[in-house]
């Protein structure tokens, strides 16, 4: 270190003479000393009060102004003062220098001895200091995208037991507690649906199978279908058939040939009594004579009455003439019985 | 002539008899089928007391062949047999089958109101007016209903009925027929 100094005070002090480096730092510090001993032997002795102080220090200090001028002016101080002044700037340098060593040891050794961690949680309130902190701001300076961006997030989650979450789940307790009305009404069943592919799900069904296990019939004994019936309007429903474009598809001749025609024929002798007719028309009525003479007095009947009645001047009574042929009475008719 | 009838067995009887016949079935009768029929039953009367008389007489020979003449019962005697044997006959004949042989020879029926036979005792007195003031039968002329004194005072009717089967009343009706009124022309 000397020898640079010495260097470089070389070159500059090249004119002048015959100053060592030494000599002149010695010089300088002597000067200082004096210049520090001096003036504190006067502010030692210019104690009293400020007004003491002031009236005698004014004097001094321009003493001293004026001295310092006068070196000033002269050219070996100027020369002092140049090399004094370089070498003030060299020492502050080296005292920083230095100092930033001795602090860097100093603290190491320091932290070394105390427990700072302790230290700050023992004394420092840390709520109010992060009361003061603006996180808003802070994190509104995050790139939260580029933090995601550097997530694994497939690592993540294949390291989760989603296993062992699910068994800790209440899952009763999750649905009891969701409002499955309010839930489905915020749902757009017709969107659902427009996006589902009824074809593709159909056909994935197996129908037969399910099918298979319906109970039919317990389905059809809960039917009543005495009520629906009730409520079918079969006359709407008649008044809408075309009963005679059915009647013209209906194949009769297959239908007759179906039919047991001797049974049937059978059948209707046995219930009108075709024997007792037999008997009766050729038992009663056998002659033909008898009728004639039966006939013959029915009209001679009328005509007598007929007489009467004009001879009487009066309505033709009853029995009047005969009645159409294909009438036949229920019973036996008395005329006129009510008159 | 008695057998039972069954309900709507009837009107199948009445398919066989002539289409203007039908009409008349039920409808009380004139006077002339009635006088007719009338006759008949006396002419059926007349032959019975004759049969009577013969067979008396055919017994009276042959207990004493040699003794025997045709005996001689008296005009009254004989008058009043006829008359009793024709009232025996119209009774039995109305109150079993509603029909005498001159009413079925004619095609008539005796019913009551209801279109049934009548009871013995109605057939007994009708039969016994009837056969002891045959003149009552006339009414029938006058009468707008064709009905006889008898008629209107025991209530029944001389209907047409062509029909060979017993008497109406066998029918299993519990309540009257309805009369049905013709249309008065």
């Amino acid at each position: 270190m000397d020898e640079t100094t010495a260097a470089g005070t070389d070159e500059t002090v090249a004119r002048y003479e015959p100053l060592s480096a030494s000599d002149l730092a010695e010089l300088v510090l002597g000067l200082a000393a004096v210049g520090v001993e001096t003036a504190g032997r006067v502010v030692e002795r210019i104690r009293p009060p400020t007004l003491v102080t002031a009236v005698v220090t004014a004097p001094l200090r321009a003493a001293v102004t004026d001295l310092g001028s006068r070196l000033r002016r002269a050219d070996w101080s100027q020369e002092l003062l140049r090399r004094g002044h370089s070498r003030r700037g060299e020492l502050g340098r080296r005292v920083e220098v230095t100092a930033q060593r001795v602090a860097a040891a100093v603290v190491e050794a320091v932290l070394d001895v105390v427990d700072l961690t302790d230290i700050v949680v023992d004394h420092v309130d840390l709520d109010a200091v992060v009361g003061t902190v603006d996180l808003d701001r802070a994190v509104a300076r995050v790139d939260i995208d580029a933090i995601v961006a550097r997530v694994d997030i497939d690592a993540i989650v294949s390291r989760v037991d989603v296993d062992a979450i699910v068994e800790r789940l209440d899952i009763d307790g999750i649905v009891a507690r969701v409002d499955l009305d309010r839930a489905v009404s915020r749902v757009d069943i017709g969107a659902v649906i427009e996006r589902l592919d009824i074809d593709g799900i159909v056909a994935r069904v197996d129908l037969d199978r399910a099918v298979s296990g319906v109970d039919i019939d317990a389905i059809v004994g809960r039917v009543d279908i005495d009520a629906i019936a009730a409520r079918i309007d079969l006359d709407a429903i008649l008044d809408r058939v075309d009963v005679n474009a059915v009647a013209q598809r209906l194949d009769l001749d297959a239908v007759v040939g179906r039919l047991d025609l001797i049974g049937l024929a059978e059948y209707v002798v046995e219930e009108i009594d075709l024997p007792g007719i037999i008997q009766s028309s050729s038992g009663a009525m056998a002659s033909e004579g008898m009728r004639e003479v039966r006939w013959q007095g029915v009209g001679a009947d009328e005509r007598v009455a007929h007489v009467v009645d004009r001879m009487l001047r009066r309505r033709p009574r009853t029995p009047g003439p005969a009645l159409p042929a294909t009438e036949i009475a229920p019973g036996p008719v008395i005329p006129g019985s009510a008159g | 002539m008695t057998s039972p009838s069954r309900p709507g067995r009837d009107p199948v009887s009445r398919i066989v008899l002539p289409g203007p016949a039908r009409s008349v079935q039920g409808h009380r009768a004139g006077i002339v089928t009635r006088v007719a029929a009338g006759a008949v039953d006396l002419v059926v009367a007349l032959l019975g007391v004759a049969l009577m008389y013969a067979a008396w007489s055919g017994t009276i020979f042959l207990l004493g062949p040699q003794s025997f003449h045709f005996p001689d019962p008296g005009g009254l005697r004989l008058l009043l047999l006829v008359l009793g044997l024709l009232t025996a006959y119209l009774t039995v004949a109305w109150a079993t089958t509603g029909r005498t042989f001159g009413n079925r020879l004619l095609g008539l029926r005796v019913v009551d109101d209801g279109g049934r036979t009548i009871g013995l005792t109605r057939a007994f007195l009708r039969a016994a007016a009837c056969v002891m003031f045959p003149i009552v039968l006339f009414w029938v002329v006058v009468s707008r209903e064709n009905r006889s004194l008898p008629d209107l005072l025991l209530r029944t009717s001389v209907v047409y009925d062509w029909t060979s089967k017993g008497g109406r009343g066998d029918e299993p009706t519990s309540t009257p027929r309805a009369i049905v009124l013709p249309p008065e022309d």
